[in-house]
Protein backbone atom coordinates (compact mmCIF):
# COMPACT_ATOMS: atom_id res chain seq x y z
CA UNK A 1 0.00 0.00 0.00
CA UNK A 2 1.97 3.08 -1.09
CA UNK A 3 0.74 6.61 -0.21
CA UNK A 4 1.87 10.00 -1.84
CA UNK A 5 1.13 13.49 -0.54
CA UNK A 6 0.39 16.00 -2.91
CA UNK A 7 1.10 19.51 -2.18
CA UNK A 8 0.44 22.68 -3.95
CA UNK A 9 2.89 25.97 -3.39
CA UNK A 10 3.23 29.40 -3.82
CA UNK A 11 5.60 31.05 -1.53
CA UNK A 12 6.01 28.85 0.86
CA UNK A 13 9.67 28.32 2.39
CA UNK A 14 8.78 29.20 6.05
CA UNK A 15 6.41 26.54 6.21
CA UNK A 16 7.17 23.82 4.15
CA UNK A 17 10.14 22.70 6.53
CA UNK A 18 7.60 21.87 9.07
CA UNK A 19 4.77 19.89 6.80
CA UNK A 20 7.52 17.95 4.94
CA UNK A 21 9.15 16.92 8.53
CA UNK A 22 5.25 15.46 9.52
CA UNK A 23 4.74 13.70 6.24
CA UNK A 24 8.41 11.74 6.92
CA UNK A 25 7.23 7.87 7.25
CA UNK A 26 4.12 9.01 6.43
CA UNK A 27 4.17 8.82 2.65
CA UNK A 28 5.78 7.27 -0.40
CA UNK A 29 6.64 9.96 -2.19
CA UNK A 30 5.73 13.67 -1.93
CA UNK A 31 4.38 15.59 -5.08
CA UNK A 32 4.82 19.46 -4.73
CA UNK A 33 2.98 21.56 -7.37
CA UNK A 34 4.69 24.99 -7.56
CA UNK A 35 2.52 27.47 -9.15
CA UNK A 36 5.54 30.60 -9.16
CA UNK A 37 7.35 30.57 -5.99
CA UNK A 38 9.87 33.66 -5.69
CA UNK A 39 11.42 32.32 -2.69
CA UNK A 40 13.21 28.77 -1.42
CA UNK A 41 10.20 27.03 -1.42
CA UNK A 42 11.35 24.66 -4.93
CA UNK A 43 14.73 24.19 -3.21
CA UNK A 44 13.37 23.02 -0.03
CA UNK A 45 11.49 20.63 -1.83
CA UNK A 46 13.96 19.35 -3.91
CA UNK A 47 16.42 18.83 -0.91
CA UNK A 48 13.66 16.97 0.45
CA UNK A 49 13.24 13.83 -2.38
CA UNK A 50 10.12 15.75 -3.21
CA UNK A 51 8.80 15.49 -7.00
CA UNK A 52 8.30 19.12 -7.63
CA UNK A 53 6.39 19.95 -11.01
CA UNK A 54 5.46 23.68 -11.96
CA UNK A 55 1.91 24.56 -13.00
CA UNK A 56 1.39 28.25 -13.77
CA UNK A 57 -1.28 30.36 -11.48
CA UNK A 58 -4.68 30.36 -13.31
CA UNK A 59 -6.61 31.49 -10.52
CA UNK A 60 -7.84 27.65 -9.61
CA UNK A 61 -6.87 25.94 -6.90
CA UNK A 62 -8.66 22.71 -8.12
CA UNK A 63 -6.79 22.76 -11.73
CA UNK A 64 -3.18 23.14 -9.58
CA UNK A 65 -4.26 20.16 -7.01
CA UNK A 66 -5.05 17.51 -10.17
CA UNK A 67 -1.68 18.37 -11.66
CA UNK A 68 -0.46 16.60 -8.27
CA UNK A 69 -3.19 13.65 -8.26
CA UNK A 70 -2.86 12.99 -12.10
CA UNK A 71 1.38 12.30 -11.09
CA UNK A 72 0.74 10.55 -8.00
CA UNK A 73 1.59 6.97 -7.96
CA UNK A 74 0.54 5.92 -4.31
CA UNK A 75 -2.80 3.73 -4.20
CA UNK A 76 -3.87 6.19 -1.74
CA UNK A 77 -3.28 10.44 -2.06
CA UNK A 78 -2.94 12.60 1.18
CA UNK A 79 -3.63 16.20 0.79
CA UNK A 80 -1.68 18.75 2.78
CA UNK A 81 -1.16 22.26 2.35
CA UNK A 82 2.30 23.65 3.68
CA UNK A 83 0.98 25.53 6.83
CA UNK A 84 -0.77 22.25 8.14
CA UNK A 85 1.05 19.83 10.25
CA UNK A 86 -0.15 15.85 9.77
CA UNK A 87 -0.49 13.59 13.18
CA UNK A 88 -0.85 10.25 12.95
CA UNK A 89 0.90 9.63 9.51
CA UNK A 90 2.19 6.45 10.46
CA UNK A 91 -1.30 5.08 10.71
CA UNK A 92 -1.90 5.95 7.26
CA UNK A 93 -1.03 2.89 5.18
CA UNK A 94 -3.14 0.22 7.71
CA UNK A 95 -6.03 3.01 7.15
CA UNK A 96 -6.27 2.52 3.82
CA UNK A 97 -5.04 -1.21 3.68
CA UNK A 98 -8.12 -1.91 6.02
CA UNK A 99 -10.53 0.42 3.75
CA UNK A 100 -13.10 -1.85 1.97
CA UNK A 101 -14.08 -1.55 -1.64
CA UNK A 102 -16.59 0.94 -0.99
CA UNK A 103 -14.51 3.44 0.82
CA UNK A 104 -12.92 6.09 -1.33
CA UNK A 105 -11.81 8.71 1.15
CA UNK A 106 -11.71 9.45 4.50
CA UNK A 107 -12.50 12.52 6.51
CA UNK A 108 -10.53 13.52 8.92
CA UNK A 109 -9.92 16.28 11.54
CA UNK A 110 -8.09 19.61 11.13
CA UNK A 111 -7.56 22.19 14.26
CA UNK A 112 -7.66 25.47 13.02
CA UNK A 113 -5.35 27.15 15.11
CA UNK A 114 -7.04 31.11 15.40
CA UNK A 115 -6.15 34.06 16.31
CA UNK A 116 -9.17 36.80 16.73
CA UNK A 117 -8.00 40.12 15.90
CA UNK A 118 -9.69 42.06 18.42
CA UNK A 119 -7.87 40.10 21.67
CA UNK A 120 -5.01 38.43 20.50
CA UNK A 121 -6.44 35.26 21.65
CA UNK A 122 -5.20 32.18 19.90
CA UNK A 123 -7.89 29.25 19.66
CA UNK A 124 -8.14 25.61 18.51
CA UNK A 125 -11.37 24.39 16.35
CA UNK A 126 -11.62 21.08 14.58
CA UNK A 127 -13.68 20.97 11.66
CA UNK A 128 -13.89 17.88 9.43
CA UNK A 129 -12.12 17.90 5.70
CA UNK A 130 -11.49 15.13 3.11
CA UNK A 131 -8.19 14.94 2.86
CA UNK A 132 -7.37 11.25 2.32
CA UNK A 133 -8.82 9.13 -0.48
CA UNK A 134 -8.14 6.54 -3.67
CA UNK A 135 -5.76 7.07 -6.57
CA UNK A 136 -8.35 7.26 -8.55
CA UNK A 137 -8.70 9.12 -12.20
CA UNK A 138 -12.27 9.69 -11.35
CA UNK A 139 -11.38 11.91 -8.16
CA UNK A 140 -10.68 15.07 -8.93
CA UNK A 141 -10.91 18.53 -7.31
CA UNK A 142 -13.25 20.75 -8.00
CA UNK A 143 -13.57 24.46 -7.56
CA UNK A 144 -11.54 27.46 -8.14
CA UNK A 145 -11.21 27.83 -4.60
CA UNK A 146 -12.40 26.25 -1.61
CA UNK A 147 -11.47 23.16 -3.15
CA UNK A 148 -12.92 19.86 -2.64
CA UNK A 149 -12.77 16.25 -3.74
CA UNK A 150 -15.80 15.30 -1.79
CA UNK A 151 -18.14 15.29 -4.59
CA UNK A 152 -16.27 13.36 -7.34
CA UNK A 153 -15.19 10.70 -4.80
CA UNK A 154 -19.40 9.94 -3.86
CA UNK A 155 -19.97 10.75 -8.27
CA UNK A 156 -17.17 7.65 -8.43
CA UNK A 157 -19.62 5.55 -6.39
CA UNK A 158 -16.94 5.45 -3.54
CA UNK A 159 -18.67 6.59 0.51
CA UNK A 160 -16.65 8.74 2.45
CA UNK A 161 -15.55 7.19 6.13
CA UNK A 162 -14.00 9.64 9.41
CA UNK A 163 -11.71 8.72 11.38
CA UNK A 164 -9.89 9.83 14.22
CA UNK A 165 -6.44 8.01 13.54
CA UNK A 166 -5.15 11.08 11.50
CA UNK A 167 -5.17 15.02 12.35
CA UNK A 168 -4.00 18.05 10.92
CA UNK A 169 -3.10 20.99 12.58
CA UNK A 170 -3.57 24.30 10.15
CA UNK A 171 -1.34 27.48 11.57
CA UNK A 172 -3.66 30.24 11.01
CA UNK A 173 -2.66 32.15 13.32
CA UNK A 174 1.28 31.99 12.45
CA UNK A 175 0.27 34.61 9.38
CA UNK A 176 -0.19 38.10 10.15
CA UNK A 177 -4.01 39.56 9.58
CA UNK A 178 -3.14 41.61 7.29
CA UNK A 179 -2.03 38.40 4.98
CA UNK A 180 -4.59 36.55 5.77
CA UNK A 181 -7.00 39.49 5.04
CA UNK A 182 -5.30 39.73 1.53
CA UNK A 183 -6.13 36.11 0.88
CA UNK A 184 -9.89 36.78 1.75
CA UNK A 185 -9.56 39.45 -1.00
CA UNK A 186 -8.02 37.24 -3.79
CA UNK A 187 -10.73 34.59 -2.79
CA UNK A 188 -13.43 36.85 -3.33
CA UNK A 189 -12.30 37.38 -7.15
CA UNK A 190 -12.37 34.15 -7.50
CA UNK A 191 -15.51 33.05 -5.87
CA UNK A 192 -16.71 35.26 -8.02
CA UNK A 193 -15.44 33.87 -11.11
CA UNK A 194 -16.77 30.80 -9.65
CA UNK A 195 -20.49 31.51 -9.26
CA UNK A 196 -20.18 32.49 -12.94
CA UNK A 197 -19.32 29.53 -14.13
CA UNK A 198 -21.52 27.16 -11.66
CA UNK A 199 -24.32 28.77 -11.02
CA UNK A 200 -26.07 26.00 -9.41
CA UNK A 201 -23.29 24.96 -7.10
CA UNK A 202 -23.91 26.22 -3.35
CA UNK A 203 -20.73 26.03 -1.69
CA UNK A 204 -18.99 28.82 -3.90
CA UNK A 205 -22.00 30.95 -2.56
CA UNK A 206 -21.44 29.88 0.76
CA UNK A 207 -17.77 30.68 1.13
CA UNK A 208 -18.47 33.78 -0.96
CA UNK A 209 -20.62 34.81 1.70
CA UNK A 210 -17.89 34.32 4.66
CA UNK A 211 -15.31 36.04 2.71
CA UNK A 212 -17.70 39.22 2.61
CA UNK A 213 -18.17 38.65 6.28
CA UNK A 214 -14.90 38.32 6.58
CA UNK A 215 -14.45 41.55 4.90
CA UNK A 216 -16.84 43.67 6.83
CA UNK A 217 -20.02 43.76 5.13
CA UNK A 218 -21.97 42.07 7.42
CA UNK A 219 -25.47 42.92 5.89
CA UNK A 220 -24.64 41.36 2.80
CA UNK A 221 -23.25 38.58 4.08
CA UNK A 222 -26.61 37.76 6.27
CA UNK A 223 -28.70 38.71 2.63
CA UNK A 224 -26.31 36.22 0.39
CA UNK A 225 -26.48 33.62 3.07
CA UNK A 226 -30.59 34.01 3.93
CA UNK A 227 -30.57 33.48 -0.32
CA UNK A 228 -28.91 30.32 0.31
CA UNK A 229 -30.58 28.95 2.95
CA UNK A 230 -33.87 29.46 1.20
CA UNK A 231 -32.77 27.74 -1.67
CA UNK A 232 -34.78 24.92 -2.08
CA UNK A 233 -32.47 23.07 -4.97
CA UNK A 234 -29.54 22.80 -2.73
CA UNK A 235 -29.53 19.90 -0.25
CA UNK A 236 -30.02 19.59 3.48
CA UNK A 237 -26.80 20.14 4.86
CA UNK A 238 -25.88 22.84 2.69
CA UNK A 239 -28.84 25.04 3.82
CA UNK A 240 -28.18 24.31 7.37
CA UNK A 241 -24.62 25.87 6.74
CA UNK A 242 -26.01 28.76 5.34
CA UNK A 243 -28.53 29.17 8.38
CA UNK A 244 -25.74 28.30 11.02
CA UNK A 245 -23.75 30.79 9.72
CA UNK A 246 -26.45 33.57 9.62
CA UNK A 247 -27.06 32.72 13.66
CA UNK A 248 -23.17 32.84 13.90
CA UNK A 249 -23.20 36.37 12.18
CA UNK A 250 -26.10 37.18 14.24
CA UNK A 251 -24.40 36.52 17.25
CA UNK A 252 -20.90 38.05 16.60
CA UNK A 253 -23.31 41.52 15.50
CA UNK A 254 -25.05 41.36 18.87
CA UNK A 255 -28.82 40.30 17.79
CA UNK A 256 -28.46 36.69 19.81
CA UNK A 257 -31.98 36.22 20.31
CA UNK A 258 -32.35 36.11 16.30
CA UNK A 259 -29.67 33.72 16.02
CA UNK A 260 -31.87 31.21 17.79
CA UNK A 261 -34.08 31.21 15.59
CA UNK A 262 -31.68 30.78 12.54
CA UNK A 263 -30.42 27.72 14.99
CA UNK A 264 -34.00 26.03 14.67
CA UNK A 265 -33.73 26.23 11.02
CA UNK A 266 -30.75 24.85 10.88
CA UNK A 267 -30.94 21.70 12.58
CA UNK A 268 -34.48 21.43 11.01
CA UNK A 269 -32.59 21.53 7.37
CA UNK A 270 -29.86 19.07 8.89
CA UNK A 271 -30.14 17.14 12.06
CA UNK A 272 -26.50 15.64 12.41
CA UNK A 273 -24.43 18.51 13.36
CA UNK A 274 -22.46 19.96 16.32
CA UNK A 275 -22.01 23.58 14.65
CA UNK A 276 -26.09 24.52 15.48
CA UNK A 277 -26.24 23.62 18.96
CA UNK A 278 -22.55 25.15 19.83
CA UNK A 279 -24.51 28.86 18.32
CA UNK A 280 -27.42 28.09 20.42
CA UNK A 281 -24.81 28.11 23.49
CA UNK A 282 -23.24 31.58 22.04
CA UNK A 283 -26.68 32.67 21.84
CA UNK A 284 -27.98 31.82 25.17
CA UNK A 285 -24.59 32.87 27.04
CA UNK A 286 -25.38 36.32 25.45
CA UNK A 287 -29.03 36.19 26.29
CA UNK A 288 -28.23 35.53 29.96
CA UNK A 289 -29.83 31.88 30.06
CA UNK A 290 -27.07 29.90 31.52
CA UNK A 291 -28.38 26.51 32.30
CA UNK A 292 -29.93 26.50 28.98
CA UNK A 293 -26.31 27.75 27.55
CA UNK A 294 -24.50 24.61 29.67
CA UNK A 295 -27.07 22.04 28.25
CA UNK A 296 -26.63 23.18 24.35
CA UNK A 297 -22.76 23.29 24.73
CA UNK A 298 -23.00 20.15 26.44
CA UNK A 299 -24.89 18.87 23.08
CA UNK A 300 -21.27 19.57 21.13
CA UNK A 301 -19.44 16.48 20.24
CA UNK A 302 -15.93 16.74 21.07
CA UNK A 303 -14.36 15.11 17.94
CA UNK A 304 -15.91 13.87 14.70
CA UNK A 305 -18.79 11.46 14.89
CA UNK A 306 -17.04 7.82 14.25
CA UNK A 307 -20.10 6.50 12.09
CA UNK A 308 -19.83 6.25 8.37
CA UNK A 309 -20.63 10.02 7.00
CA UNK A 310 -21.45 10.12 3.79
CA UNK A 311 -22.80 13.71 4.26
CA UNK A 312 -21.98 16.28 6.42
CA UNK A 313 -22.13 19.90 7.32
CA UNK A 314 -19.45 22.41 5.89
CA UNK A 315 -17.83 24.22 8.98
CA UNK A 316 -19.40 21.53 11.29
CA UNK A 317 -17.14 21.85 14.58
CA UNK A 318 -16.13 20.19 17.79
CA UNK A 319 -15.06 21.42 20.90
CA UNK A 320 -12.00 20.03 22.49
CA UNK A 321 -12.35 18.76 26.49
CA UNK A 322 -11.13 22.29 27.76
CA UNK A 323 -12.83 24.69 25.06
CA UNK A 324 -16.16 23.37 26.80
CA UNK A 325 -14.86 23.06 30.14
CA UNK A 326 -14.22 27.11 29.70
CA UNK A 327 -17.55 27.50 27.77
CA UNK A 328 -19.22 25.15 31.07
CA UNK A 329 -17.35 27.44 33.69
CA UNK A 330 -18.59 30.27 32.08
CA UNK A 331 -21.94 29.85 31.94
CA UNK A 332 -21.74 28.47 35.93
CA UNK A 333 -19.90 31.65 37.08
CA UNK A 334 -22.63 33.95 35.41
CA UNK A 335 -25.15 31.97 37.09
CA UNK A 336 -23.67 32.18 40.32
CA UNK A 337 -21.87 28.83 41.05
CA UNK A 338 -18.47 29.88 41.82
CA UNK A 339 -17.68 26.76 42.84
CA UNK A 340 -18.72 24.57 40.08
CA UNK A 341 -17.17 27.09 37.34
CA UNK A 342 -13.82 26.59 38.85
CA UNK A 343 -14.40 23.06 38.89
CA UNK A 344 -14.81 23.25 35.01
CA UNK A 345 -11.87 25.60 34.51
CA UNK A 346 -9.93 22.59 36.56
CA UNK A 347 -11.15 20.07 34.68
CA UNK A 348 -10.09 21.95 31.36
CA UNK A 349 -6.51 22.48 32.87
CA UNK A 350 -5.97 18.80 33.59
CA UNK A 351 -7.79 17.92 29.66
CA UNK A 352 -5.22 20.43 27.79
CA UNK A 353 -2.48 21.86 30.11
CA UNK A 354 -1.04 23.80 27.24
CA UNK A 355 -4.66 25.93 26.75
CA UNK A 356 -4.78 29.34 28.13
CA UNK A 357 -8.58 29.55 28.16
CA UNK A 358 -8.94 27.88 31.64
CA UNK A 359 -6.24 28.99 33.45
CA UNK A 360 -7.42 32.91 32.84
CA UNK A 361 -11.58 31.23 34.28
CA UNK A 362 -9.79 30.11 36.65
CA UNK A 363 -7.55 33.56 37.42
CA UNK A 364 -11.23 34.97 37.43
CA UNK A 365 -12.88 32.79 39.91
CA UNK A 366 -9.72 33.55 42.07
CA UNK A 367 -9.72 37.27 41.98
CA UNK A 368 -13.45 37.69 42.02
CA UNK A 369 -13.15 35.30 44.75
CA UNK A 370 -10.81 38.10 46.75
CA UNK A 371 -7.56 36.20 46.21
CA UNK A 372 -5.50 38.50 44.07
CA UNK A 373 -1.93 36.73 44.21
CA UNK A 374 -3.59 33.17 43.04
CA UNK A 375 -5.34 35.34 40.43
CA UNK A 376 -2.29 37.00 39.74
CA UNK A 377 -0.03 33.58 39.39
CA UNK A 378 -3.23 32.17 37.05
CA UNK A 379 -2.85 35.20 35.19
CA UNK A 380 0.77 34.72 34.74
CA UNK A 381 -0.07 31.10 33.72
CA UNK A 382 -2.33 32.06 30.90
CA UNK A 383 -0.25 34.47 29.07
CA UNK A 384 2.66 32.18 29.34
CA UNK A 385 0.28 29.77 27.47
CA UNK A 386 -1.04 32.53 25.03
CA UNK A 387 1.48 35.02 24.80
CA UNK A 388 -0.75 36.74 22.11
CA UNK A 389 -3.85 37.37 24.60
CA UNK A 390 -3.55 40.74 25.28
CA UNK A 391 -6.18 40.65 28.15
CA UNK A 392 -4.47 38.65 30.69
CA UNK A 393 -1.94 40.78 30.29
CA UNK A 394 -4.11 43.78 30.95
CA UNK A 395 -6.04 42.46 33.96
CA UNK A 396 -2.37 41.82 35.08
CA UNK A 397 -0.69 45.20 34.31
CA UNK A 398 -3.63 46.65 36.54
CA UNK A 399 -3.21 44.22 39.15
CA UNK A 400 -0.22 45.45 40.00
CA UNK A 401 -0.69 48.94 39.29
CA UNK A 402 -3.50 48.32 42.19
CA UNK A 403 -2.22 45.63 44.70
CA UNK A 404 -3.82 47.38 47.86
CA UNK A 405 -7.28 47.34 46.01
CA UNK A 406 -7.17 43.93 47.85
CA UNK A 407 -10.12 42.23 45.14
CA UNK A 408 -11.36 43.31 41.78
CA UNK A 409 -14.73 44.37 41.69
CA UNK A 410 -16.47 41.83 39.67
CA UNK A 411 -18.00 44.15 37.40
CA UNK A 412 -14.21 45.26 36.29
CA UNK A 413 -13.92 42.14 34.92
CA UNK A 414 -16.27 41.57 32.13
CA UNK A 415 -14.44 42.19 28.87
CA UNK A 416 -16.29 43.76 26.50
CA UNK A 417 -17.19 41.00 23.71
CA UNK A 418 -15.35 41.65 20.68
CA UNK A 419 -17.24 42.77 17.17
CA UNK B 1 0.58 29.02 19.93
CA UNK B 2 0.02 27.79 23.06
CA UNK B 3 3.11 26.81 24.98
CA UNK B 4 3.93 24.10 27.53
CA UNK B 5 4.54 26.43 30.40
CA UNK B 6 7.85 24.29 31.58
CA UNK B 7 6.87 24.81 34.74
CA UNK B 8 8.52 22.85 37.69
CA UNK B 9 6.71 20.45 39.27
CA UNK B 10 6.90 21.79 42.71
CA UNK B 11 5.08 25.20 41.66
CA UNK B 12 2.65 23.59 39.87
CA UNK B 13 1.60 21.06 42.76
CA UNK B 14 1.90 24.52 45.03
CA UNK B 15 -0.57 26.07 42.63
CA UNK B 16 -2.75 22.92 42.53
CA UNK B 17 -3.13 23.52 46.37
CA UNK B 18 -3.53 27.04 46.35
CA UNK B 19 -6.33 26.05 43.91
CA UNK B 20 -7.52 23.10 46.36
CA UNK B 21 -7.17 26.09 49.13
CA UNK B 22 -9.77 28.62 46.32
CA UNK B 23 -11.80 25.95 45.97
CA UNK B 24 -12.62 24.84 49.42
CA UNK B 25 -12.53 28.83 50.84
CA UNK B 26 -14.86 29.99 47.90
CA UNK B 27 -17.56 31.96 49.32
CA UNK B 28 -18.66 33.99 46.73
CA UNK B 29 -22.42 34.83 46.00
CA UNK B 30 -24.39 36.19 43.75
CA UNK B 31 -23.45 36.01 39.64
CA UNK B 32 -19.73 36.67 38.27
CA UNK B 33 -19.51 38.28 34.96
CA UNK B 34 -18.56 35.41 32.77
CA UNK B 35 -14.85 36.04 31.54
CA UNK B 36 -14.18 37.05 28.17
CA UNK B 37 -15.22 34.97 25.36
CA UNK B 38 -14.10 34.27 21.77
CA UNK B 39 -16.20 35.93 19.35
CA UNK B 40 -16.94 32.78 17.04
CA UNK B 41 -15.51 33.58 13.84
CA UNK B 42 -16.77 31.05 11.14
CA UNK B 43 -14.50 33.29 8.63
CA UNK B 44 -11.74 31.68 9.97
CA UNK B 45 -12.94 28.29 8.58
CA UNK B 46 -12.31 26.51 5.54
Amino acid sequence: MRISACLITRDEARFLPGCLRSLRDAADEIVVVDTGSRDDTVSIARDFGCTVLHHPWNDDYAAARNVGLHAAGGDWIVVIDADERLMGGGEMRALAAEAGPETGGFLIEREDVVRHPATGRTERYPIGMVRLFRRDPRIRYVGRVHERPGDTIRAAGYEIRSTHRLRLTHLVSARPDEELAAKQRRYLALLDAEIAARPGDPWPRYYRAKTVWYLGGHAQADAELAALAADPRHPGPQRASAHAMRAALAVHSGRPAEALAHVEASLAAFAFQSLAHFLRGEALLALGRFDEAAEAYGRVRESMDPRVVTEWIPGDLYLPAETRAYKLGSCRLAAGDAPAALAHFRHGMAANPADAACWFGAAHVALAGGDPVLGGRLLDEASARDPGWRTPRALRARLAAGEDAGTVDPADLASPAPV
Amino acid sequence: MPIDSGEPAAAAADLNAALDALAAELRLTGPIPAPEQQAFAAFYHS
